[in-house]
């Protein structure tokens, strides 16, 4: 996934710049649609990843990860 | 004097009569306990009261505590408190002095005011907010930036508690579909062994912190409300130097305690920070909501709006085309009329012209007929003006010496023969007298003529 990095911080950042560009008329409409696809993708993107069930996935994923972490931690001498 | 020999068991009469006559009442003394020693076959509970300087003991006492007085004493200490009365507690006492022969000194306890306790914990908490604050830690958690969506939530909490049941069901149960991902770090959230429970699992979640968006801390619940490890220095600091933001979520009415205070946010109850997260998330949603529909306003707005120039344009073009058009039209019509004039003027004065031409040509040739009849008359009259014959009819002569003409008397020499013509006949002279310098000025003109 290209987008990996993308974190609803950046998202909404973006997505206000790109607003704000809209808003102050600074988008030639020849890049309108590029900007609001953008725009549209981004929102889809977060809206997705609020109710994703990836995040159930590395749930499990994580208490695996910590179960074996755990019992590193145990096995070391104190 | 001789002293009077008495037993062990009647000097310590004595000296109970005489502690218990000096220390008629009740008294309010201060003291730490040291240990609750309950007695659980008696029910009474005898508690060893201390008093500290700098965590070194100045002074020891046993106390006790009766067992028809202990229940109501606890029970009191605990309504007001919020929890249970144990060692380590200060506590304000009522007492009396008692002395037993067998047991000693000791103190019987009718009351302990729970209301110093309470403000025993507020001081010591003053004191650790203050600590903090000098360390510059008290406002540091509240600092951190609170992600806009808390989506992956770590929670220090025990695993059966009530609290985190409801933390549980109040996210999973949101009305908006939202996924949560959430890791527990099991801590006991009360008891003696809370403390180094909760700092154990708040050092195991730093370890994944950057897996996590934040940090949730849900106590128990149910009715005993034990809150004492929240007002620890060790865990305040761990929270307020968290690198997550903290949400405190220790459902209780009492003043707030350091943890709530060093937490980026504090909840009434487990139930409250779930709904704040989600509250959260869906403040987050509502935002995307509100920029998509700016965006679709705006979008919408700036097509129409170029649709409506392109229209325009498009109008005006039509209505300027048109325009040029016709104004070409009649350019071109009034050039080709304005051709066509010009046409007809010109072949007009090129008619006119020709048709003018032959009498001009005739006119013309008459004046120039006319003018060389009259040069040339003029040229016959002076012609035969200048014939000699004329002149000679008139009366003049021409001389001639040797057929020359003579026209200087200083070409002749006395006694030279010359001729005369005259208009009829020739004489032969000889010549007597030459008058030099005799000009006459009637003679001049044909001179020159002559030339």
């Amino acid at each position: 996934m290209t987008e990996n990095k993308l974190t609803y911080t950046k998202a909404i950042s973006e997505l206000e710049e790109i607003v704000k560009e809209i808003e102050n008329e600074d988008v030639e409409v020849d890049n309108l649609i590029e900007k609001v696809k953008r725009a549209s993708f981004l929102i889809k993107y977060c809206k997705e990843k609020l109710r994703n069930t990836e995040t159930e996935v590395k749930k499990v994923l994580s208490s695996l990860e910590m179960a074996r972490e755990e019992k590193q931690d145990n096995g070391r001498p104190s | 004097m001789v002293m009077e020999i008495v037993s062990l068991r009647e000097f310590l009469g004595q000296v109970r009569q005489v502690l218990e006559f000096a220390y008629p009442l009740q008294y309010r003394i201060t003291a730490e306990i040291a240990r609750l020693n309950i007695h659980h076959q008696s029910g009474h509970c005898f508690p060893d009261l201390v008093e500290k300087e700098k965590d070194k003991v100045v002074a020891k006492a046993s106390g006790v505590i009766w067992k028809s007085n202990l229940d109501g004493i606890l029970k009191k200490f605990r309504d007001t408190v919020g929890e249970e009365l144990k060692e380590g507690m200060k506590v304000l006492l009522v007492i009396e002095v008692r002395f037993h022969e067998l047991y000693g000194l000791r103190l019987n306890i009718l009351d302990i005011d729970p209301s110093y306790t309470l403000g025993e914990f507020a001081l010591s908490r003053k004191r650790i907010l203050a600590q903090l604050d000098k360390e510059g830690l008290l406002n540091r958690n509240k600092q951190l930036p609170f992600p806009p969506v808390p989506q992956r939530i770590a929670v220090i909490s025990s695993e059966s508690s009530a609290g985190y049941e409801d933390f549980l069901n109040t996210l999973y149960n949101n009305p908006y579909g939202y996924r949560f991902s959430i890791t527990l770090f099991p801590a006991y959230m009360q008891g003696e062994q809370a403390e180094p429970s909760i700092l154990a699992a708040l050092e195991r979640c730093y370890k994944r912190r950057k897996q996590y968006d934040v940090l949730v801390i849900i106590r128990g619940g149910g009715d005993n409300i034990d809150l004492h490890c929240f007002d620890s220095y060790n865990i305040g600091k761990a929270i307020a130097s968290f690198p997550l933001p903290v949400l405190s979520g220790i459902g209780h009415t009492r003043d707030e305690t350091v943890v709530d205070i060093v937490a980026h946010k504090k909840l009434i109850s487990p139930t409250a920070t779930g709904e704040f997260v989600i509250n959260r998330m869906r403040n987050f949603e509502e935002t995307l909501e509100g920029i998509s529909s700016r965006l679709v306003d705006f979008s919408r707005g700036i097509l129409t709006e170029q649709q409506a120039l392109i229209k325009e344009a498009d109008n005006h073009l039509n209505i300027f085309a048109e325009f040029f058009l016709r104004k070409v039209n009649q350019n071109f019509n009034s050039i080709v009329s304005d051709f066509r004039t010009n046409v007809s003027k010109c072949i007009a004065s090129r008619e006119f012209f020709l048709k003018q031409m032959p009498d001009n040509l005739a006119s013309a040739l008459r004046i120039y007929v006319k003018g060389h009849i009259n040069f040339l008359e003029r040229q016959e009259d002076r012609v035969s003006l200048m014939n000699p014959v004329n002149v000679l009819k008139r009366g003049y002569s021409i001389t001639f010496k040797d057929g020359k003409i003579v026209k200087n008397a200083d070409s002749l020499q006395e006694e030279d023969r010359i001729e005369t013509q005259l208009f009829s006949g020739r004489i032969k002279s000889k010549v007597e007298e030459i008058k030099k310098r005799s000009s006459s000025g009637f003679l001049k003109g044909e001179g020159d003529d002559r030339e």
